[in-house]
Formats: structure tokens, C-alpha cells, sequence
């Protein structure tokens, strides 16, 4: 099913884990060299930027090959149908077969374009031929198009071991399963919570119990990545924002009130303890997943908490969370000045540099640029915007 | 490493008994490192508080608690100073490591508490009257004073966007582009003049061996900004002669660059470079292609773009060898 060979994938994971004992310092660089020399890696996996930027242009090229086609055949009527779509599709992906197979491209940029144009392609034009079709039942439609999603990532996952085809399979898988369960009649739909919840557990625990598999060992990325996301998903579908607006969306009602749905009690538990639940498994089993997962989920819990419950106004909570967060991080660093019960606050990998950019740096400066001088504008300094996500580049 | 792995390099004789004796220390004792959750609070920490107390500065700015909001971020800034000049590794014109990061970021809380309060004094009690510049010079005097003396980049790249606030305009290219350059086309050499002094700051950066790693933050603003800079003033003054005066700027910008980028063996600027001019080069084709005016244009055109992007694929692979 792999498009690579073996040997290849094996030497690269080979090479990455020699490459990281030596930043540890586990390794001399001569034994590095030695190692990489023994166990040659034939693919064209280049940096990040390189990546991008293979990205860039290959879009430009297929963009314009596909206008140029289309220009061709546009007098015969038959670019306006949902199969010539499709046949670009298919045309991407023989590019995407042909190019990898004869230049070995992984994760350069080339192949990932590819990857994503020939799917979008595909799932166009998978749209616009179901479309109207079944418009009475629009349950009918969203199965067969998550269903059709599902397959199609499923099959880029294995041949390809892309990490974000197998988050999107994933997500439509849920999806089909969730429309599927709904379609059984009102139990169904009285349930389809508990149901998301249980089969999120169910992917999770799947994945963990097939990541030290050996033959997974190519999809190891992968399956990090559902790990996560099967944790989200888990804590999403039980979430109380969340289990309220399906509610309101299923029954056509506009609930807003924090009690108002059944079990209320059990999802506002949820809601604000599965988080603290992550965090705990996992410092306690070191599982880095399900402690990152869990820190992440916290802030969900605090929004949630605050879209419901008016407590003080802005600008206090924030000032106040900023007290607290600083206050944990005097806390933890103050425990762990040396390495106890095996945690340590020491960068285990240093020098991971990436071309000698300090992204950290770049990110601070995007960041605090608009906020650092909040009443500089009232005097007119000049113009700027707010503060907020850091751009693309 | 796995130890499947281990055993196997072991047995093949190529890596020696020394290392082979730390990943099996490594593999009895695993250590689990907090390191990047310890920074993720630690960031999160510093942006809450400082923009909590940035609101609360606007929302009571008339009120009779202003003053304990005064009081409460002076002493905010004042306890964080005191801390990292406490802390503070000797200076030194290469580069310092910093102690930890839990250190990188009380001083960033320090300068960015430090900033809102001299905002708040300006506004409430106008303390440099109507010289509006010295309210934006001392910070970024300030900024610029700490960044050197505590080697912090994050803060450079601070005191960055406050010079180009301080010249009346916005450093970071996202803000650029979204706060549309073309509204205010005298602002373009204003604009031109910080891209210059901030590639001037970078290559005396090196020159005088003078915090020489500094250099990468003046040229990413420095190059994005001129770039972005040159390019829309070509599209704004289009249908004058001496736009192409523009796109020339283009290539005595990029001919510098270029060399510098190869000597440090630098990819990323590379790929800014080639992006950008091949933006230009484009501009000009396509202009003079629409120049011609016949059919055979919606054929040259597609054409063109996919011809010249093979070709700039092949030189960017080339390019990555060369730098390697």
C-alpha cells in the first residue's frame, strides 16, 4: 500500500532518532555521520522553508495548467460538468503517483500540494454530482459525503503517511458514525453525545494500543496526531456549550441557560473535570499527549465556564489568571530546581535550531507589538493594529 | 532512541561503547521534561496580566482608582526589574544565555508593564507635554537598552516595531500589508527609510561583531519591509514612467542580500528573495505581455507562470544544496 519503499522509511526513522541522541548529547558526531553514512536515506524530504516554498509554486503550476486545460476545452461544454473536475483530480494524482514514484518526494512541499489538490478535486467534484440529488434528506447527503471523505484519506493516509489526510479521515469518520446513529430514531438522537463520547474513547485507545505495534512504525506521526484529537473530540462531545447547541440545532430550540439540558450536571463535570483529569493521567503516566491535550482543554473549560457564569468583568479575570499562571510557574520551577520523580523543566533536545531563526522571538514580537503600548495610540503616535495571532510566514 | 535500534548500531561497531553506556543511562532513567509547558504558562502568564492591566488602565483611566492602578503596574515593573538586574549575567558584545526562561519572560513582563505605564503618565498627567515623539522615543530607547544589555531577542524585535511607531508608521509585515499602504503612498519612503536603517543596523551588526546574532531579527523586518515596500510603490505609481524605478529597487536590494544570504548559508532568506523578486520579474512579464494585446495572451500567460515556476523550483533545489 506504501508508495516508498520500506528501507527508505526504516533508514529515515533510523537517522531522526540518531539525530535526536545526538542534540541530547548521547552521540558524537562522528558516530552520527558514521550511522547516516551506514544507513543512507534516498528521500527528498527538505526543511521547512524549502517546503513551503515548493508548496507555493507547485499550486502555481497546477493552478495554471488546470486554467490552461480548461481554456482548451472550454467551447466544448464539457469543462461545466462534475466529471471534468474529477478528471483534473485524477490528473493530480497521477502527477502526484508519477512524481513521488520517480523522485522520491516526502513531505516536500511538491507532494503535500499535490495531495491536497487532487483530494479537493475529488471532493468537489464528489459534491456537485451528489448535490441536489437527495435533497429531501440532507442526512443522506452528509453520509455519503463523510463517507467518501473517510475513504479517500484513508487511502492517502496509507499510501502516503500523511499526518493531516489522517486527522481529516478521522474527523469524517466521526462524522459518518455520528449521522449514522442519529439516523436510528429518537433514542438515537437522545443520545448521540454519550455515543461521540464513547467512540472517541474507542479511537484513542485504539491508537495507543497500536502505536508500539512494529508494523505501525509509518504512521507513528499519525497516529500522535488521533491521539489528540480522539482526546479533543472525546472532551468536545461531552462539553456543555457544545452538547446545548447540538441540542439546539437537532430540536430547533434556542436553550441558553446553563441547566437546561438532561443530565445537566453530569456535562458541567465534564465540561470543567476531564481536563484536570488529562493532566493528571498523564503527569502520572508521562504521557505527554494527555498532558498537552489536557493543558490545552483547561482554557476550552475556563470559556465555557465564562460563557455561562458572569464571575468579574474582563480585564480583572485576565489580570488575575496572569497572577495565577506566573504564581504555577514560580511553583513548578521552584519543585522542580533539580529533577524529581523523574519531570525536569531542562530542554531535553537543545539546538534544535531551524536556520537560525529564533522563532520564539518572531512570535513574541508578532504578539505584544500592538498591546505593548496601549495608550500610545491616544496620543497619536501612529497607526497600528491590535495585537492577535501571529501571520503565516 | 529505541533499544532495538541501540543494540543493533552496537553490534554493527558504529557507535562506540561510551555512547552506547549514555543511551542505556538514558533508557534506565527517563526524564520527562516540563520545559515547553513551564514556557507555555510562563508566555500565557505574560500575556493575560499585561493585557488585563492594559484594559484596566482604559476602562478606569478617568476614575478615582487610577492611582492604585498606577501604583499596582509600577510595582509590577519595578519588582520584575529588580529581579532580572539581580539576576542578570555580566554583558558581553557575543552572545549571553539568559539564566532560564522563566527569566526571558519576567523581563519582558518588566518592559511591557514599563511601557504601559509611561502611556498611562502621557495620557493622565501629559508628563512630556506635546512632544509627542519623546513619548514613543524613551521606550524605544528603553527597549533597545535592555534588549542589549539582557541579550533578548523577543525584546529587539519589541523595540523594532516601537522605532517604527516612533517614525509614525507599523514594522511588523502583517500589520503592513493589512493596514493598506496605498492609503497613504507619502508614507512609502518613510517606509523605505526604516527598511534601510534596519539593514543598515543588521550588517553593522556584524561588521562591528557587535551582538552579532541581533542580525537575523533587522534583516527579517528589514528585508520583508523593503521588499513589500518597493513593490507597492511600483503598483501605486503603475501608470507613471518612473515606476520602474521601483522594480530596479528590487534588484539593488535583492543583488546584497543575495550575496549575504549565501555567505551565512541562510535559506530562508533566500527563498524571501527569490519569492519577492520573482514577484517583480512577473509584474514586469505580465505587463508587457498585456502590452501586446491579441488572443494568444491567455495562452502566453498560463504558460509563462508554469514554465518560469519549474524553473524556480529547479533553482530553489539548487539554491538548498548550495547554502547545505
Amino acid at each position: 500500500m506504501l508508495i516508498y519503499t520500506k528501507i527508505s522509511l526504516d533508514n529515515l526513522i533510523i537517522q531522526q532518532q540518531v539525530e535526536e541522541a545526538n542534540q541530547m548529547g548521547n552521540l558524537s558526531a562522528e558516530e552520527l555521520k558514521a550511522v547516516v553514512a551506514a544507513y543512507p536515506v534516498d528521500l527528498y524530504c527538505p526543511n521547512i522553508f524549502m517546503s513551503v516554498g515548493l508548496f507555493i509554486l507547485t499550486c502555481i503550476i497546477v493552478s495554471f495548467s488546470s486554467g490552461l486545460f480548461t481554456l482548451f476545452v472550454y467551447d466544448s461544454r464539457m469543462a461545466n460538468t462534475p466529471g471534468f473536475i474529477a478528471f483534473l483530480g485524477l490528473c493530480a494524482y497521477i502527477a502526484l503517483e508519477l512524481l513521488v514514484k520517480s523522485r522520491k518526494h516526502y513531505n516536500s512541499g511538491v507532494d503535500n500540494a499535490l495531495i491536497w489538490i487532487s483530494g479537493g478535486l475529488l471532493v468537489t467534484a464528489w459534491l456537485w454530482a451528489t448535490e441536489g440529488s437527495d435533497a429531501a434528506n440532507g442526512t443522506n447527503y452528509a453520509l455519503g459525503l463523510s463517507a467518501f471523505i473517510t475513504v479517500l484519506c484513508l487511502f492517502y493516509t496509507l499510501r502516503f503517511t500523511g499526518m493531516l489526510t489522517a486527522a481529516i479521515g478521522y474527523l469524517a469518520a466521526l462524522a459518518f458514525l455520528a449521522v449514522a446513529w442519529y439516523k436510528t430514531g429518537s433514542f438515537g438522537a437522545q443520545t448521540l453525545p454519550f455515543a461521540l463520547i464513547i467512540l472517541s474513547f474507542g479511537a484513542w485507545f485504539l491508537c495507543k494500543k497500536v502505536i508500539p505495534n512494529k508494523k505501525a512504525k509509518y504512521h507513528h506521526n499519525s497516529l500522535v496526531l488521533l491521539q489528540a484529537l480522539s482526546l479533543v473530540t472525546m472532551y468536545a462531545a461531552g462539553n456543555y456549550y457544545m452538547v446545548q447547541a447540538l441540542g439546539n440545532e437537532l430540536y430547533g430550540t434556542s436553550e441558553t441557560s446553563p441547566a437546561a439540558i438532561p443530565f445537566s450536571l453530569f456535562f458541567w463535570i465534564w465540561t470543567l473535570g476531564i481536563p484536570l483529569m488529562y493532566i493528571g493521567l498523564g503527569l502520572r503516566k508521562k504521557d505527554v499527549i494527555l498532558l498537552r491535550t489536557g493543558l490545552f482543554l483547561v482554557a476550552a473549560a475556563v470559556f465555557t465556564f465564562k460563557a455561562y457564569y458572569h464571575v468579574a468583568p474582563i480585564e480583572v479575570t485576565l489580570t488575575i489568571a496572569g497572577f495565577v499562571f506566573l504564581a504555577l510557574a514560580v511553583a513548578v520551577r521552584k519543585y522542580l530546581k533539580s529533577p524529581r520523580k523523574g519531570f525536569t523543566t531542562a530542554d531535553l533536545n537543545e539546538g534544535r535550531l531551524m536556520d537560525k531563526i529564533n522563532v520564539e522571538s518572531l512570535f513574541i514580537t508578532e504578539t505584544f507589538s500592538g498591546t505593548s503600548a496601549p495608550g500610545a495610540d491616544k496620543f497619536g503616535g501612529g497607526s497600528f493594529g491590535g495585537g492577535g495571532a501571529s501571520s503565516g510566514y | 532512541m529505541e533499544f532495538d535500534l541501540h543494540r543493533r548500531l552496537l553490534e554493527e561497531g558504529l557507535i562506540g561503547p561510551e555512547s552506547s553506556e549514555k543511551i542505556k543511562e538514558r533508557y534506565a532513567q527517563p526524564l520527562f521534561s516540563l520545559h515547553w509547558e513551564l514556557k507555555t504558562i510562563l508566555y500565557l502568564g505574560v500575556m493575560l496580566l499585561s493585557s488585563g492591566l492594559g484594559i484596566l488602565i482604559y476602562k478606569n483611566i478617568d476614575t478615582i482608582g487610577h492611582q492604585a492602578i498606577l501604583t499596582l503596574i509600577a510595582s509590577v515593573s519595578t519588582v520584575c526589574f529588580f529581579y532580572c538586574f539581580k539576576k542578570k549575567a555580566p554583558f558581553s558584545q557575543t552572545k549571553v544565555k539568559s539564566p532560564d526562561s522563566f527569566f526571558d519572560y519576567i523581563l519582558l513582563l518588566a518592559c511591557l508593564s514599563f511601557i504601559s505605564f509611561l502611556g498611562y503618565l502621557q495620557f493622565q498627567y501629559t508628563v512630556f507635554g506635546n512632544h509627542y515623539e519623546l513619548a514613543t522615543l524613551i521606550p524605544m530607547m528603553v527597549l533597545y537598552y535592555v534588549a542589549y544589555a539582557f541579550d533578548h531577542q523577543g525584546i529587539q524585535g519589541l523595540a523594532i516595531t516601537n522605532m517604527a511607531l516612533f517614525m509614525g508608521i507599523s514594522a511588523t509585515p502583517r500589520e503592513l500589508l493589512s493596514n493598506d499602504i496605498f492609503a497613504h503612498p507619502d508614507l512609502l519612503y518613510t517606509y523605505l527609510l526604516l527598511a534601510f536603517i534596519l539593514l543598515a543596523m543588521a550588517w553593522l551588526s556584524e561588521k562591528l561583531d557587535f551582538k552579532k546574532h541581533f542580525k537575523f531579527n533587522y534583516l527579517h523586518f528589514g528585508v520583508h519591509l523593503g521588499f513589500i515596500t518597493l513593490l507597492s510603490g511600483y503598483f501605486y505609481y503603475y501608470e507613471l514612467g518612473t515606476s520602474i524605478f521601483w522594480l530596479l529597487g528590487v534588484a539593488v536590494l535583492a543583488y546584497p542580500l543575495y550575496v549575504d544570504a549565501i555567505k551565512d548559508k541562510s535559506f530562508y532568506f533566500l527563498l524571501l528573495l527569490v519569492l519577492y523578486s520573482y514577484v517583480a520579474i512577473s509584474a514586469l512579464i505580465v505587463r508587457m505581455m498585456l502590452a501586446v494585446e491579441n488572443f494568444g495572451i491567455l495562452i502566453m500567460l498560463p504558460l509563462y507562470f508554469i514554465i518560469t515556476a519549474i524553473i524556480l523550483i529547479r533553482t530553489l533545489i539548487n539554491l538548498n544544496k548550495k547554502v547545505k
